[in-house]
């Protein structure tokens, strides 16, 4: 994958730890020496497809206060309340996938691996506690590991079928793997569950506008399968789409001046490339 | 279109199509052993202090290979760097001599060698015509200009007009014939201005507090010195249009014809900003066509840090394809020259990309290291922060390498145990030169790290034969005939490559055009497309081994 900062990990997850606990405490075995990124997940998928006879973990204030920080993302704020509770309790699951996130927010994606490695050993201590996998996934992308990003994300997939940002990123993954179909499969599948969440839903304004944000990506993605076909004119159809969603997408703006370019449009490439700078420059970047 | 005129093999070199005579891997592959223990390099590069306190101190510096001696081998030029301490005086520069067999002996005296300022990269060619190597050093401060006179390196910078700006931190240098009038002609990268008694504050990376730089700290511009044809060179850049570019953080430079018009681009790759190309139509002044080109930026139009940067034929179409190396948090970028001046990023089609997203990626070389016929890729790593600081937030410090082998339509990573352990030993590396070191047909490295050993690492996986040419033009001052292309049909095969000395990062490597020849035995045809000619030479039934080939 190239950097798509639009791309990026959003707050959905926080749905995931704003929810209510059910509190437990892993009863899966002790990982394996150094396992790597897929036998993590492998190792805690049992307990998270069973999560009987777990503990409810006390749910300490600090963390009420953690996630306001988050919410607002403010992250280093939050950690010292997620460190608190941590002192005081180390296998407290949603502290540490909490914690993760805040460095994996802030691009420090070495330093959140090992505290998704080790909420995902604790286990499933709080209610969408699966929602784990989703993040480990984005982390090991980031850091350059497809293979356990793809296992990641597949685990998540399994508790949550229609997590469309999981089919995005397993899109991205057959891309980095030269799989073109698959991937073209993948990014359809996001397109395909947003569609038929927008139909269930459709007075939901606030879905209605990240369905939007995540229809532009994958676009986006298509865009990109047609690229590796050479299909410039099906390739630039899919950005014009992708940037009529979502307007500061500057990557497909960019992508969208090369192709114009390389059809000979030169005024088209123009265009295109002064709404990536704009884009750029409404993203502050 | 010429006859062939083979000059012969060069003394030391010889055929590589027997069986394997070292105790090496039977079966041929991409496989390195490190010899440094008994080269006879035993020196660490100097670059600040340890741990790095300020951005001067992480960004170099460089190794240039040079036949100082004229005995067609190549010696080892280290310029060394130098202190926060003591900014202008270091340690001083090395010229470690090459007697054959991967021995070098210190020849620093003997070269009369007296060069002790802080050192980044190199340069070297032929500035006088005299037949004989000079070296051109980028530093912080003046830079210098180290004439090759009967194997004694003398300073006549300030004779040939190439010191810079005094309050300048040049960062690489390259040269090439701009404006194809037969002598080598220099672009200098600067960086940024640094004052080490009055270093910037410190800033946030990833929200971590960092030493200050580049961002934020004022870029300077570059300088295109002109050649007058003895020796001595005018500042062209403002007449030549390079000053017309917006100062940007210069860390490499390439002098090549990137678009086959016979005419040569400069390619210049910025730390945080866009990369230039500068074109120019006949003999007008340059454009910056970076952003045109698509070269820039990657795919997305995101500007990289571009630190190394790797010139070959991906492709395989007989344009120049550029690989640039980044920070960490980015992916490196593969930029495929689709010919017309047109690139495009194809780093993930290339299986180039996600891979190398936690490495700080510096020295990068496209090489048939393996004789199979295409180029593989070497990238060497290192981080820029204080271990304190990438220790606590997990990042990786010291680095291995990240070697790719060319397998069909893609790269796969090697790994130590097909290539051997050096690749799996991790350090802050930066520089890398590469050449031919004992004359045996592949492609060896030296490389050079933040603080660190110099380290010698032999390539012992090759056993196809090769070619390398050399190449002599008599009737010219670029007597190595810098910028040509050069094609071989290897039964059907056919390569390309450039003798060039740019590329890697801050290094000077052997300006020769090296092909693995795979299952190809016997002797190629050569095309040679020498700068400045309308049509190629063409040398019938050249090689395998070591060739020089002599323009008419």
């Amino acid at each position: 994958m190239r950097r798509a900062p639009f791309l990026e990990v959003t707050l959905l997850w926080l749905s995931f730890a704003a929810c209510h606990r059910g509190a437990a405490e892993s009863d899966s075995p002790p990982a394996a020496a150094e396992p790597d990124a897929r036998q993590h997940v492998e190792n805690a998928l049992p307990a998270f497809r069973n999560p009987t006879g777990v503990t409810t973990q006390p749910d300490p204030a600090a963390l009420d206060e953690a996630i306001s920080h988050v919410a607002r993302g403010q992250y280093a704020a939050a950690r010292p309340h997620l460190e608190s509770i941590l002192d005081a309790d180390a296998g407290h699951g949603r502290a540490t996938f909490l914690l993760a996130y805040t460095h994996h927010k802030e691009k420090r994606y070495a330093r959140a691996r090992p505290l998704f490695e080790r909420a995902l050993e604790i286990g499933p201590t709080f209610e969408k506690a699966f929602g784990i996998f989703y993040m480990y996934a984005w982390c090991l992308w980031y850091l350059g590991e497809p293979d356990g990003a793809a296992a990641a994300f597949e685990a998540a997939l399994e508790f949550k079928p229609d997590e469309r940002d999981a089919w995005f990123g397993l899109g991205l993954v057959a891309l980095e793997e030269n799989e073109i179909d698959e991937a073209e499969r993948r990014f359809a599948k996001a397109i395909e569950i947003g569609e038929q969440l927008a139909a269930a839903s459709p007075d939901d304004t606030r879905l209605a506008a990240q369905l939007k944000r995540d229809r532009a990506k994958a676009e986006a993605g298509l865009g990109d399968v047609e690229l590796r076909r050479e299909n410039y004119e099906a390739a630039r159809a899919r950005f014009e789409t992708c940037v009529s969603l979502h307007p500061t997408a500057y990557e497909a703006w960019f992508k969208l001046h090369r192709i114009h370019s390389r059809l000979g449009d030169s005024s088209k490439a123009e265009l295109a490339l002064r709404m990536h700078a704009q884009a750029k420059r409404a993203l502050g970047r | 279109m010429k006859h062939a005129l083979l000059l012969g093999l060069v003394a030391g070199a010889h055929l590589v199509t027997g069986g394997c005579t070292k105790d090496e891997p039977a079966v041929a592959s991409l496989h390195f052993r490190d010899v440094t223990a008994t080269s006879g390099i035993d020196f660490s590069l100097t670059s600040g202090g340890t741990p790095s306190r300020q951005i001067l101190e992480v960004k170099g510096g460089g190794l240039a290979l040079i036949d100082l001696d004229g005995d067609a081998d190549h010696d080892l030029f280290v310029p060394n760097g130098a202190t926060l301490e003591s900014p202008f005086a270091g340690p001083g520069a090395r010229l470690f001599e090459n007697q054959g067999d991967l021995r070098f002996v210190d020849a620093t005296e003997k070269a009369g060698l007296e060069f002790s300022r802080w050192g980044f990269g190199c340069a070297v060619g032929d500035v006088d015509g005299d037949g004989a190597d000079d070296v051109y050093v980028a530093c912080f401060g003046s830079n210098a200009l180290l004439v090759n006179t009967g194997g004694r390196l003398v300073e006549r910078t300030a004779d040939a007009g190439v010191g810079g700006a005094a309050d300048a931190w040049s960062t690489a240098a390259c040269f090439g014939d701009i404006d194809l009038d037969g002598d080598l002609d220099l672009y200098v990268t600067n960086f940024l201005a640094f004052d080490p008694a009055s270093p910037p504050p410190s800033m946030m990376f990833s929200g971590v507090e960092v030493f200050g730089g580049p961002m934020g700290l004022a870029p300077q511009a570059d300088v295109l010195f002109e050649n007058q044809g003895d020796g001595t060179f005018v500042d062209a850049s403002l007449d030549r249009g390079i000053r017309a570019a917006q100062n940007a953080y210069g860390l490499g430079v390439a002098i090549l014809d990137f678009d086959l018009d016979g005419r040569p681009e400069i390619f210049v790759g910025n730390d945080s900003g866009a990369n230039n190309l500068f074109w120019r139509a006949d003999d007008g002044p340059f454009e910056d066509r970076g952003v045109t080109s698509g070269i820039a930026m990657n795919q997305d139009g995101g500007q990289q840090a571009t630190m190394g940067i790797a010139i070959g034929d991906v492709s395989g179409n007989g344009h120049p394809d550029v690989f640039t190396s980044n920070f960490m948090n980015d992916t490196n970028t593969l930029h495929v020259n689709d010919g017309g001046l047109f690139f495009e990023d194809r780093t993930v089609r290339f299986g180039l990309g996600i891979e190398s997203r936690p490495y700080l990626g510096w020295a990068s070389m496209l090489v048939d290291f393996d004789h199979d016929t295409d180029e593989d890729l070497i990238v060497f790593n290192g981080h820029v922060y204080p271990e304190e600081i990438t220790a606590e937030h997990h990042w990786r410090f010291r680095q291995a390498p990240l070697l790719y082998e060319r397998d069909g339509p893609r790269f796969h990573s090697a790994t130590a145990d097909t290539a051997g352990p050096w690749l799996e030993e991790k350090h802050r590396d930066r520089t890398a030169a590469f050449g031919d070191l004992d004359g045996d047909g592949d492609v060896d490295m030296i490389v050079a790290g933040v603080n660190e050993k110099i380290r010698v690492l032999e390539n012992d996986g090759a056993r196809a034969p090769s070619l390398i040419v050399r190449l002599a033009d008599p009737n010219s001052a670029n007597r190595r005939g810098i910028g040509a292309r050069v094609s071989v049909d290897a039964g059907g095969t056919k390569l390309v490559r450039w003798v060039h000395t740019a590329g890697s990062y801050q290094a000077a490597s052997a300006a020769e055009a090296h092909f693995g020849l795979g299952a190809h035995e016997g002797p190629v045809r050569v095309e040679v497309h020498w700068p400045g000619a309308d049509r190629p030479q063409v040398f019938e039934s050249v090689g395998p081994g070591t060739v020089t080939l002599t323009r008419d």
